[in-house]
């Protein structure tokens, strides 16, 4: 009995879904099939590389608000150069979402200001900057090879879903296994402790930042790559989508506690409740606020099943 | 918690005592409604009541003062004081009256506090005097007092006794919950003795004496730690740590030296700097002028980061404010000042760090189930000694300690004191700032007093005692102390 109440407060985001899943196979033929699955990972990828960067900043205690205006204005740049070299394109979008968040992060610590307003104010200058770089105007990539990443396949999954795994396992096991991921879980418990048992800080926030920067920076290019095209007004939410799956797998709001499996639970529990309504037809009016009660039930399960150890 | 008889009385100061994880905090929780009981009952003048929160706890006359403080620092010292009850007319609150209230509390008392200061820019002593006045303020008929002196001084802390001696004298009853022996039987009416969750003794305080309140606290085992300590010979080896006219904010040029081997103690009240020098020595403040040596070289620590480098290790005088990681198991709380060691090429190694983990916790005899368990669940006492088994993973040379047993139950006290002393034997340099005289006297080899930021006296550990250094420590014209006012519980025996 013991053995179960604790798996339950452990993992009790993970009954969650199981019994979400349940409940929509009961409804719906074609919920479990593989070509209804495949295509929720796709769609599930961008949210999910912006959401799993941002996991690493939230345990650090940082919020990360510019992800939304990263994700635009490496699409908008990666889509731009895309004229030059496609693959090119790619690579140097991404590379802006590096600097982007090392950008912040020189913020931050220079400044000193809270990261919350921080990367409120950058993200609403890397807005602009995407707007000035495309006058508003649609980006269009000529040469058909830029759409490799977002419309291939690999065995039988899009590029996309086996990107966003492989950056999910990598920042996963960075976060659980590194000496890294040991200091960004302390630096998030006790910023001031950290420092005195000499962890370097300001550069362990660097890293968050980075990371987060270059994930959103991935999710908007293979974004674009998927239509072939790009503008300013892209992602618009979707830094508040994130932390918000962040937070439904179960990772603490207050830094210090958390993991990017949870993470990647909450980013599919969101896709699917999204799902669910269009397999079921439910009407779009009733759609928000269901869907805001689905999310509330099921951090309700997690947030109990904790509480009962304690 | 295991089956608790006691009764309280009004007029009478009832003091509460035992071991960190006896029970004590666990009843009084019990009796200010913040924990339920599992069975039995809590009667108040001969009515059965149950307390489902604080709040129906606190309209029956029941209050804390809490050990964790319970204040928001964004207010001011009125605010606080009168929270849940502010003076209001229709609905808006009377800031003027307010103020007066305060003012008329804090006059009553004695203490010295600004009624419009905001809480977070006072210091942790004027915001225990805030908590204490608090429990006044609300007319409680019984007010438990959870360590209320933990951060007072000396003189502080008369004038807090002379507070409960008058809330008895009104009628009202007092519970006392304290580590310190000597002031239960200085204060007390009545003693309750508590030992693995139960009271295991309740007698008039008049027929008491210390060795047997410590004998009732230990029980039958344990009572072996409470050998007295030899006094400490005079180091003669080469300096490791040596300041010249250090200064910075809160102490003004320093000059001292620890040597090879040495445990050097700085005394003081609080307030005399003794705890920015230590912080600025370990480079997490930086000092302003004066030179600092480390086996000969001068040194500039810019960060924490490079005094670890250099061998240092440091541990703050706060535990919970910045000592613990609170997410974290005990393991990765012991390991993480050395995450190097426990790791291969950057990756976490679980062998090597449930290795190290459990090697430094036997060595300061950390008590858990399991070191994984989150250290929040273990108690102050083993806390502490996880905050020290945390720089024995790679012990460093000069060891930087600010009150090493602050809120430490007796038997880790005397646990870490020997920890302390065994160090310096192997070589291990340590310079502590310490509250506790007696922690003073019991393992140091040489004292300096510091007074107003600056440093007045040098003592030999075996060639002082109690009242010269109190004396030091409060300047010409201080006033007489009694010896028994710091005793700290270790020392009763010795």
């Amino acid at each position: 009995m013991h053995w179960l109440t604790k798996s339950l407060s452990r993992y009790g985001i993970v009954v969650a879904y199981g019994i979400l899943i349940v409940a929509v196979a009961t409804q719906s033929d074609r919920f479990l099939t593989k070509r209804n699955w495949l295509n929720l990972l796709d769609q599930a990828a961008p949210l999910g590389l912006i959401a799993v960067g941002v996991t690493l900043c939230i345990i650090a205690g940082i919020f990360d608000l510019s992800t939304g205006s990263v994700f635009a204005l490496a699409a908008v740049v990666a889509a731009k150069v895309a004229a030059i070299d496609p693959w090119f394109g790619v690579v140097v979008g991404v590379g802006v979402g590096a600097l982007l968040g090392l950008f912040n992060s020189l913020v931050m610590r220079t400044t000193g200001i809270n990261s919350f307003i921080g990367t409120l104010s950058t993200s609403i200058i890397f807005r602009g900057i995407a707007l000035l770089t495309t006058s508003g105007l649609i980006v269009s990539v000529a040469d058909r090879e830029y759409k490799t990443l977002g419309t291939e396949t690999f065995l039988d999954a899009k590029l996309t879903v086996w990107v966003f795994a492989a950056v999910a396992v990598i920042l996963g096991v960075t976060l659980a296994r590194t000496t890294l991921g040991r200091a960004l879980y302390a630096i998030g418990g006790n910023p001031e402790a950290a420092r005195l048992v000499g962890i370097r800080v300001g550069a362990v926030q660097t890293f968050a930042y980075v990371a987060s920067g270059t994930c959103a920076a991935l999710a908007g290019v293979l974004t674009s790559s998927r239509t072939g095209s790009a503008q300013a007004d892209i992602g618009i939410g979707l830094e508040l989508s994130a932390i918000t799956a962040v937070v439904v797998g179960g990772t603490s709001i207050f830094g210090g506690e958390g993991a990017v499996w949870r993470t990647v639970v909450g980013v599919m529990l969101l896709q699917t409740i999204g799902n669910a309504f269009n397999l079921l037809g439910v009407d779009p009016t009733y759609k928000q606020v269901v869907q805001g009660v689905l999310i509330l039930a099921a951090v309700s399960i997690d947030h109990l099943g904790r509480r009962g150890v304690r | 918690m295991d089956s608790a008889d006691v009764a309280f009385h009004r007029g009478q100061i009832h003091g509460l005592v035992g071991q960190n994880g006896a029970g004590k905090s666990t009843l009084a929780k019990m009796l200010c409604g913040v924990h339920s009981p599992d069975r039995g009952h809590i009667e108040v003048e001969g009515a059965p009541v149950a307390f489902g929160s604080p709040r129906a706890a606190l309209e029956a006359g029941v209050t804390m003062v809490a050990q964790e403080l319970s204040l928001v620092p964004a207010l001011s010292v009125a605010e606080n004081l009168l929270l849940g009850r502010l003076p209001s007319h229709g609905g808006y609150f009377d800031a003027d009256a307010m103020t007066r209230r305060a003012r008329q509390l804090i006059e009553d008392s004695g203490f010295e506090l600004d009624p419009d200061a905001v809480l977070g820019s006072l210091s942790q002593s004027d915001r225990q005097k805030v908590e204490i006045l608090r429990a006044i303020a609300r007319n409680a008929r019984l007010v438990v007092f959870d360590e209320p002196r933990s951060s007072l001084s000396v003189p502080e802390a008369e004038r807090l006794y002379e507070i409960l001696r008058t809330l008895a004298a009104d009628g009202v009853a007092v519970v006392l919950v304290t580590h310190f022996l000597a002031e239960v039987l200085e204060v007390s009416d009545v003693v309750s003795v508590m030992r693995d969750g139960q009271v295991v003794k309740t007698a008039p305080t008049d027929n008491l004496t210390g060795s047997d309140l410590v004998k009732q606290m230990v029980g039958s085992s344990g009572v072996e730690h409470f050998a007295s300590r030899q006094s400490r010979p005079v180091v003669t080896s080469q300096p490791r740590l040596q300041t010249d006219h250090l200064t910075g904010p809160g102490f003004e040029d320093i000059s001292l030296t620890v040597r090879e081997g040495e445990i050097v103690a700085i005394v003081g009240l609080v307030g005399s700097g003794r705890t920015e020098f230590l912080r600025a020595v370990y480079g997490a403040e930086q000092p302003s002028e004066g030179q600092l040596l480390v086996d000969g070289v001068p040194r500039r620590f810019r960060s924490p980061r490079s005094a670890k480098r250099a061998g240092l290790a440091f541990i703050s005088e706060s535990r919970q404010v910045d000592g613990i990681f609170p997410a974290l198991g005990a393991d990765a709380n012991i390991t993480i000042a050395h995450t190097g060691q426990t790791s291969r090429f950057g990756w976490q190694h679980r062998g090597l760090l449930r290795h190290h983990s459990s090697e430094a916790a036997r060595r300061v005899d950390v008590q858990a189930q399991s070191l994984s368990q989150p250290i929040t669940t273990l108690s102050g006492g083993n806390q502490q000694k996880t905050l020290l088994a945390r720089w024995l993973v790679n012990p460093p040379r000069l060891f930087l300690i600010d009150e090493p047993t602050r809120g430490v139950d007796v038997i880790s006290t005397a646990q870490i004191h020997n920890v302390i002393s065994d160090l310096a034997d192997e070589g291990m340099s340590v310079l502590l700032v310490t509250s506790d005289f007696d922690e003073a006297l019991a393992v140091a080899h040489r004292i300096y007093v510091f007074r107003e930021g600056r440093l007045v006296e040098e003592f030999k550990g075996d060639d002082t005692d109690k009242s010269t250094l109190l004396a030091a420590a409060f300047g010409a014209d201080a006033p007489t102390v009694t010896d028994s006012q710091s005793h700290a519980l270790v020392d009763q025996e010795s």
